[in-house]
C-alpha cells in the first residue's frame, strides 16, 4: 500500500457496502462505517482532521469534520500487512525505533502522503507523550497549523472542567477559522443525544459479555470501542451499536454460545497485524477474551443541554489520563465484573505509559486474585515478532491458570 | 567543597524534599522549610528498577527508582513529581510501593502558556502548597513565599550571570565545573547556593585574570536530563571547552525570569515557570529548534553536542527535526543517545572523532 489511501477506502466501502446489503453483520458494519470515515478524509463536504486518540469526536461530528486518530493509521497499516515499509521509512528519516510504532507508522505514512493532507491537526496531552509529539511533527511536515488540548488530571474539579471547556471553545473556533465550518450548539446537542443513545446500547452489549459463558468470541469486540469512538455522535454509531447488541442477543437466544474454559481480560490494545495468538488461546485452552480494557463506558450520560462539560469530565477521567490509581481501580472492577481468570498485557514496545505501569498493574491485579502476563510485543511492527516465543510464554501462563 | 557530588544529599543540615522536573516551583518547598533537593540517579546497575519497569523506560528515571528502591531516598520528607513525561508519571505511581514512608505529590503542569493555562497552573500550585503545608506541618504565608521567590530569583540571576561570563570568556570555568555548580545549587537552600555560586565565580574570575579565551573547540552541550559533569569533562579532556549549555539541570534552571512581585505569588510563579526556556515537552520541534539555533548564534560554538537520554519521547521524536535545523545552520552536531552511565569507550571514540571534524 504505497499510494493514496482514497482508493483503498473507496474499494473497502464498495465491497463491504455490497456485503452489508446482502447480510448486515456487526463486524462488517463496523468495518464499513470505519471505511466511510476514511473516505471523509478525501471528501470535500467534510473538513479533514487527524487527531489524538482520545479526543471528543462528537464535536467533530457536529461540525462535519471527518476525523481519524493517527494511531488508527498505524493499526490499519499493520492490519493490512503493510506497516513495515512505513516504519522503515520513518526510521530512515531519523525517527527513533524505540518509540511507539503507531506513531512511527504515521510519520512514514505522512511522509509518503498516504492520507493526502489534513486541514486540521488536533492533539491532546493524553494518553502519552508520543501521540502529541507526532501530531506536532506531522504539522511541521505538512505545514498545517495544529491545535493542542491540554487535559487536566483527575480528580475532577470545577476549575479543571471550565478550563477544558474553554479549550473546546478555542478548538471549535480553530476549526471554524481553518475550514469555514460553523459550530452550531443545536447540532452539538444532537450529537450528544446520539452519543448517549449509542453508549446506552453499548453498555447493554457489555453487560451480556459478563454472562458465563459470554455470547461472543475473543474477536467479536476486538479494537471495538477505540474505533467506535469515531462514530460517536452520529446515527451510524447507533446503528453499529444496535447491530452488535442484536447479534449478540441472537447468539445467546440460539444457545450457540461459544464455549469457554478460561475468561481473559486484554489490557490496552490488541496486536494489530495478523497473528495466531487468539485462535491458539481459544483452540488449545478454551480461553476467551471477554473484556478488553478499553471497551468500557466509564462516563455518565452527557447533559444534552450542556454537552461540553460532560465531554470534559469524560476526558479528565479517562483511565489512561494522569496517575495510575484510577486505571488500576477500573482494571480491578473489570476483572471482577467480568469474572476473569487472567489478564494479558501485550506491553506494546515503545508505549512508555503502559510499559512503565506494567508491574504496578500486575501487582494490583494479583492482589485482586487475577494473574496478569506481560508479553513483549510490538503491536504494530511485525519485523521482530517471534510467535513461537510468545506462545511458549503464554503456554506457561495458561497452564498456571 | 560544596560542589563535591554526594548522591541526592543536601549540603544543608535541615530537612529536605526531593524534586525531579525543572517545572517544579521549588520556591514552595523552600517556603515550607524544606531544602529542595533535585534527585539524580545512581550511575550503577538498575537491576531492581528493571524488574519494576520495562527496559524501555528513561534511564534517569530508572536510576532514581533504583535509589528509591534501595532505601537511599528515605531521608526525604516528601517528593514532588510532575506530569512532564510518561516515565515520571509512572515513577510517581510506583513510588509508594518502594518508599512508602515518604509522601509524594504529582504536579500537573500545563503545556500551554496562555493566560487560562497560567491560571490553571496557579490552581494546581495552590494544591501543591496545601499538600506541602500538610505534609511538612507548616503554614506558607504569602510573605514567606515571596521571600523564597526573591531568594531563588537572586540565585538564578547569579547562575545566569555565571553562564554569560563563561560564554564571554570572562571567567575561567570549564563546562564540567559549571555543571557541578548547577547540580550542587539544586541541592541546597537558595541562600547557601547563592554564596557557593558567588564564591565559585569570584575564584574563576581571579583565575581568568584579564580575560581568557576558551581553548580548543568551543562546544554547546544541549539535551535533556544530563546531569553528569563527566560528560563535559570527557570532551574537555580531549581539548575542547564546553562554553554553554541548553540542559534541563543546567541553564534551563536559571532561565526562569523573576516572578512578578505585584501579582499573587502562586500566579506569579505559574507565569514565570510556564514561560521559562522550554524543554521539548512544552513546545514543538520548530519552537525548540529555533531557540537552540538562537543560542548557537549568540554563543557561536564550533560544535553542538546533543545528548538525549534513551527512551525520552519528548526529545527523541523531535530529534530528526532538531538535527535538520542544526544542519541548515551549518554547525557541526553530535547526537548521542545516553543511557545515564558515565560514558563508554564507544562514546569516547565518537567524541574524539567529532572533535577532529571541527
Ligand atoms: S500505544 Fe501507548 S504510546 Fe502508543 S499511542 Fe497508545 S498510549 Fe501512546
Ligand atoms: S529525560 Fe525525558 S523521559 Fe526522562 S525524566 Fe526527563 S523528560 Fe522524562
Amino acid at each position: 500500500m504505497d499510494t493514496n489511501l482514497k482508493a483503498y477506502f473507496d474499494g473497502l466501502v464498495g465491497s463491504l457496502g455490497k456485503k452489508v446489503a446482502e447480510q448486515k453483520t456487526a463486524r462488517r458494519l463496523l468495518a464499513y462505517e470505519t471505511g466511510r470515515i476514511g473516505q471523509k478524509l478525501f471528501d470535500d463536504n467534510y473538513a479533514h482532521a487527524w487527531t489524538g486518540v482520545f479526543v471528543p469526536f462528537e464535536i467533530f461530528r457536529a461540525m462535519d469534520v471527518g476525523a481519524v486518530f493517527i494511531e488508527f493509521v498505524g493499526a490499519m497499516l499493520a492490519g493490512t500487512g503493510s506497516s513495515a515499509s512505513f516504519l522503515a521509512d520513518a526510521e530512515g528519516f531519523g525517527y527513533t525505533g524505540d518509540g511507539c510504532a503507531y506513531h512511527r507508522a504515521m510519520i512514514g505514512a505522512a511522509r509518503k502522503e498516504l492520507l493526502g493532507k489534513p486541514q486540521l491537526l488536533i492533539g491532546a496531552t493524553t494518553p502519552c507523550d508520543g501521540g502529541l509529539k507526532t501530531i506536532l511533527n506531522v504539522a511541521r511536515m505538512t505545514g498545517v497549523e495544529p491545535f493542542t488540548l491540554d487535559i487536566p488530571y483527575p480528580p475532577v474539579t470545577k476549575d479543571k472542567v471550565d478550563w477544558l471547556v474553554g479549550q473546546y471553545g478555542e478548538m471549535t473556533r480553530y476549526i471554524e477559522r481553518l475550514t469555514g465550518k460553523k459550530y452550531d450548539p443545536e447540532r452539538m446537542k444532537e450529537s450528544a443525544r446520539l452519543s448517549n443513545k449509542a453508549s446506552a446500547i453499548v453498555k447493554e452489549l457489555y453487560e451480556l459479555c459478563k454472562l458465563r459463558p459470554a455470547p461472543i468470541t475473543s474477536d467479536t469486540l476486538r479494537n471495538f470501542q477505540i474505533v467506535f469512538a469515531l462514530l460517536m455522535g452520529g446515527e451510524e454509531g447507533v446503528d453499529v451499536a444496535e447491530t452488535f447488541l442484536s447479534e449478540t442477543r441472537a447468539v445467546l437466544d440460539s444457545g450457540a454460545v461459544p464455549p469457554e474454559k478460561h475468561r481473559l481480560l486484554w489490557v490496552q490494545n490488541r496486536i494489530q497485524f495478523k497473528n495466531n495468538i487468539i485462535t491458539w488461546l481459544e483452540e488449545k485452552y478454551g480461553a476467551k477474551i471477554v473484556i478488553d480494557e478499553l471497551n468500557h463506558i466509564y462516563w455518565d450520560d452527557l447533559d444534552e443541554d450542556n454537552p461540553l462539560e460532560g465531554l470534559a469530565v469524560r476526558q479528565i477521567t479517562h483511565p489512561l489520563n494522569g496517575p495510575l490509581e484510577h486505571r488500576l481501580a477500573i482494571l480491578d472492577k473489570l476483572a471482577r465484573e467480568y469474572s476473569v481468570d487472567g489478564a494479558i498485557n501485550p506491553s506494546h514496545w515503545g508505549c512508555r505509559q503502559n510499559c512503565g505501569a506494567r508491574q504496578t498493574m500486575k501487582d494490583s491485579l494479583r492482589a485482586a486474585g487475577v494473574p496478569m502476563i506481560n508479553l513483549d510485543v510490538d503491536c504494530v511492527d511485525p519485523r521482530n515478532y517471534f510467535e513461537g516465543q510468545i506462545l511458549t510464554r503464554l503456554q506457561g501462563f495458561m497452564e498456571m491458570l | 567543597m560544596p560542589t563535591e557530588k554526594k548522591e541526592n544529599a543536601t549540603d544543608d543540615s535541615g530537612p529536605s524534599a526531593g524534586w525531579f522536573c525543572g517545572y517544579t516551583p521549588i520556591e514552595i518547598l523552600d517556603a515550607a522549610g524544606m531544602t529542595p533537593v533535585r534527585i539524580t540517579g545512581e550511575r550503577a546497575s538498575t537491576g531492581v528498577a528493571d524488574s519494576l519497569m520495562h527496559t524501555n523506560i528513561c534511564p534517569y528515571v530508572k536510576a532514581c527508582l533504583e535509589s528509591a528502591a534501595g532505601g537511599r531516598l528515605n531521608h526525604l520528607r516528601g517528593a514532588v513529581f510532575t506530569s512532564g513525561c510518561d516515565a515520571q508519571r509512572r515513577f510517581f505511581d510506583i513510588w509508594p510501593s518502594v518508599v512508602p514512608d515518604v509522601p509524594a505529590f504529582l504536579l500537573a503542569v500545563p503545556r500551554r502558556g496562555d493566560d487560562a493555562s497560567v491560571l490553571a497552573f496557579a490552581a494546581r500550585l495552590s494544591e501543591f502548597k496545601s499538600w506541602a503545608e500538610e505534609t511538612f506541618a507548616t503554614q506558607i504565608g504569602d510573605d514567606k513565599l515571596r521571600e523564597s521567590i526573591r531568594s531563588y530569583a537572586k540565585l538564578r540571576e547569579a547562575l545566569a550571570g555565571m553562564d554569560e561570563a563563561r560564554e564571554a570568556g570572562l571567567i575561567d570555568m570549564p563546562g564540567s565545573r559549571a555543571m557541578e555548580i548547577y547540580i550542587a545549587a539544586q541541592r541546597m537552600s537558595p541562600g547557601a547556593a547563592l554564596d557557593m555560586a558567588e564564591n565559585e565565580v569570584a575564584a574563576a574570575k581571579a583565575r581568568a585574570g584579564a580575560g581568557t579565551d576558551a581553548k580548543g573547540p568551543k562546544l554547546l552541550l544541549a539535551g535533556n536530563m544530563t546531569d553528569d559533569p563527566e560528560l563535559a569533562r570527557m570532551f574537555e579532556s580531549y581539548g575542547a571547552t564546553v562554553v554553554s549549555d541548553a540542559l534541563c539541570a543546567g541553564s534551563r534552571f536559571s532561565s526562569t525570569a523573576p516572578p512578578d512581585p505585584d501579582i499573587p505569588p502562586l500566579e506569579a510563579l505559574a507565569r514565570a515557570y510556564l514561560r521559562k526556556s522550554p524543554c521539548p515537552r512544552m513546545v514543538d520541534a520548530d519552537d525548540y529548534a529555533s531557540r537552540l539555533v538562537r543560542k548557537v548564534e549568540e554563543t557561536k560554538p564550533d560544535g553542538v553536542v546533543f545528548h538525549i537520554l534513551k527512551f525520552c519521547d519528548a526529545h527523541l521524536y523531535d530529534a530528526p527535526f532538531i538535527r535538520d535545523s542544526l544542519r541548515r545552520l551549518g554547525v557541526r552536531a553530535l547526537f548521542i543517545e545516553g543511557d545515564y552511565t558515565s560514558g563508554s569507550g564507544q562514546l569516547a571514540t565518537r567524541a574524539q572523532a567529532f572533535l577532529e571534524t571541527i
